[in-house]
């Protein structure tokens, strides 16, 4: 994980989307042991305090889960994470048709747009 | 932890005082085969060499304690978990210890310089006999009772400096007068308490025990202490409660 | 919850007409990092004497783990002055050996280790380093204590921005959980994301003091960015 934050938004929240990115893209493997804090800590270079709210945040929504003595977890629950999937999508889509819609493209054109891979000549 | 301090100060000036004895000891040596002794051992150029000599020893003496508690130094010296106190005594112990150091190596440079006219043979024989040692005594006590008030007002007198709320020129001016007129007291009191009228008076007596013969320079002791316990913890209260590193 | 590592309660100095603190309270709870934020002559740096007992004249209450400093609380905190404090003579072994003969939580090989890391060789005289290696030394001297309280002042202004990261990791990498931080600088961006805790320092009076992310939430803006606001001349 190498994110650079925007310190305009609180880093808590930036790492919990990156955990979710990276784990619904499967950079993270369901059931891979995560860093222990302080060592993450450093080498996001962010505050102990700020990556554990983080990743209680995560745990609370079942991505990731501490076993005792062996330390903490990505979840093995497939359908969560294909659900998370879902959402960071449904997040990603919303966010270009708001851009998309704001430039005066209609859904429709949009779908095509993205059919040809972007490319606005077909 | 005083112990520790004392080190601490000890090293940071030992090559310099060393470096000053090895000048006295090397022109000690070297001078006789060049000049007469006798001439030479009361021209200008030989007596502004020691003066000069001595003033180095009293500018590193000054320059450290200044540089050390109230200068850069400072913000590392007194974040030491030790009193205040300690690191005081600390400089006055390592002045009082290289001062000494020096008088020694005058005193040997001396020796060696009119070593043509020493019965070196008689000179050894004697050199642990009770008169020489107390030629000694009183040598060093007279010039500690000197000195070493003195230096306690001098570090008075740049507390004072330091800690001054009106500003630096008028800080200065206070260290100054107060170190001058500090010294000065303790010197007229020694002198007056022991009935002398110069520092030799102090040393030099013609009774015939060992008591009575240095009553002056007993008294004298006991002033020069008392001066130098009272400017101490003079000294010391400043530091406790008005220290402020710029 | 635990005692505060350090508390000031209206705390206060004057110099003649000049107010340089002003009714000054705050507490640093363990395992915080706090940021100590401000322009220069904002009052941080009498502040941060204070509390390491190089100023003894003050008005108000501070406390270092439960006591007024002295003697015993220099045994629990752990100083970066933002100058050069040790005379340049020393060579970089020497400063080892002076920190573990008067410091008990001096950690010796976390020094030597973290000296190697940064690159400063231990045979140099200090005269000899570069400023930036200078600041790397005084660095790894305060963070291998074992203290209970850093006090890092300027830890990196006056370093170029690829040392600046070093010098944080070194931070981040070196605290403990009973520890606290107190850093104050005046460079910002870069190094926010590592604070827990923001209090801005205007004029000698606190001017804000709470915790970093919530700051964030609530004015939608870095603390880089309130900086500058509440600072703009």
């Amino acid at each position: 994980m190498d994110i650079t934050f925007d310190p305009a938004l609180p880093i808590y929240a930036q790492i919990v989307e990156s955990f979710k990115r990276e784990i619904c893209s499967g950079v993270l493997r369901p059931g891979e042991r995560v860093m222990p804090v302080r060592e993450l800590a450093l080498k996001l270079g962010v505050n102990p305090n700020t990556l554990q709210r983080a990743l209680s945040e995560l745990e609370r929504e079942g991505l990731l889960y501490t076993e005792r003595t062996a330390g903490r977890f990505v979840t093995q629950d497939e359908a969560l994470i294909a659900e998370v999937r879902e959402e960071l999508l449904s997040g990603i889509v919303m966010d270009v048709l708001r851009k998309a819609t704001a430039l005066g493209c209609p859904p429709e054109a949009l779908a095509d747009l993205i059919r040809n891979g972007g490319n606005p000549n077909g | 932890m005083l112990g520790k301090v004392l080190r601490l100060d000890l090293k940071f000036g030992w090559r310099k005082y060393f470096a000053l004895a090895a000048v006295l000891v090397a022109a000690g040596l070297l001078i006789p085969f060049v000049f007469d002794i006798a001439q030479f051992g009361t021209s200008i150029v030989f007596m502004l060499g020691l003066l000069v000599v001595g003033l180095l020893c009293v500018v590193y003496v000054v320059q450290h304690y200044y540089r050390n508690l109230f200068g850069s130094e400072g913000y590392f010296m007194f974040t030491l978990p030790v009193e205040s106190w300690q690191l005081l005594l600390s400089k006055v112990l390592s002045a009082v210890i290289w001062f000494n150091f020096m008088l020694f190596s005058a005193g040997v440079m001396t020796a060696l310089l009119s070593r043509t006219y020493i019965d070196w043979g008689g000179f050894f024989q004697k050199l642990f006999s009770s008169e020489y040692l107390t030629v000694l005594f009183e040598m060093f006590s007279t010039a500690n009772i000197i000195a070493v008030p003195t230096l306690l007002a001098v570090y008075l007198g740049l507390a004072l400096a330091t800690f001054s709320v009106r500003g630096r020129q008028v800080g200065i001016g206070i260290g100054v007068a107060a170190s001058v007129a500090l010294s000065w007291l303790s010197y007229w009191t020694v002198m007056k308490v022991s009935n002398s009228e110069t520092v030799y008076d102090l040393a030099i007596n013609a009774e015939e025990s060992f008591l009575a013969a240095h009553a002056r320079l007993f008294s004298a002791m006991g002033v020069a202490l008392a001066f130098t316990l009272v400017y101490f913890l003079i000294t010391n209260y400043l530091v406790r409660h008005r220290l402020n590193l710029k | 919850m635990a005692e505060p590592i350090l508390t000031l309660t209206d705390v206060s100095k004057q110099y003649g007409k000049q107010e340089a603190l002003r009714h000054v309270s705050l507490a640093v709870e363990p395992g915080r990092i706090v940021g100590l934020l401000g322009p220069n002559g904002s009052g941080k740096t009498t502040l941060i004497k204070i509390v390491n007992g190089l100023l003894r004249d003050y008005e108000g209450q501070v406390r270092v783990c439960g006591a007024a400093p002295g003697t015993e609380t220099k045994k629990l905190v752990s100083y970066l002055p933002d100058r050069l404090s040790l005379s340049d003579w020393l060579r970089v072994r020497e400063t080892l050996n002076i920190y573990a003969t008067f410091f008990a939580d001096f950690d010796r090989p976390r020094a030597e280790g973290l000296l190697e890391t940064l690159g400063v060789p231990q045979e140099k005289r200090i005269a000899q380093l570069s400023k930036g290696m200078k600041e790397k030394l005084q660095l790894t001297l305060t963070m291998a204590r074992r203290a209970k309280l850093y006090i890092l002042d300027e830890p990196i202004a006056g370093v170029d921005p690829a040392a600046r990261e070093v010098i944080m990791d070194t931070i981040l990498g070196n605290f403990a959980e009973e520890s606290a931080i107190l850093i104050s600088t005046h460079i910002i961006s870069d190094v926010e994301q590592v604070f827990d805790d923001i209090a801005f320092l205007k004029e000698g009076a606190l001017n804000l003091f709470g915790d970093a992310e919530t700051l964030r939430q609530q004015n939608g803006k870095s603390v880089d960015q309130l900086f500058r606001e509440v600072f703009r001349c």
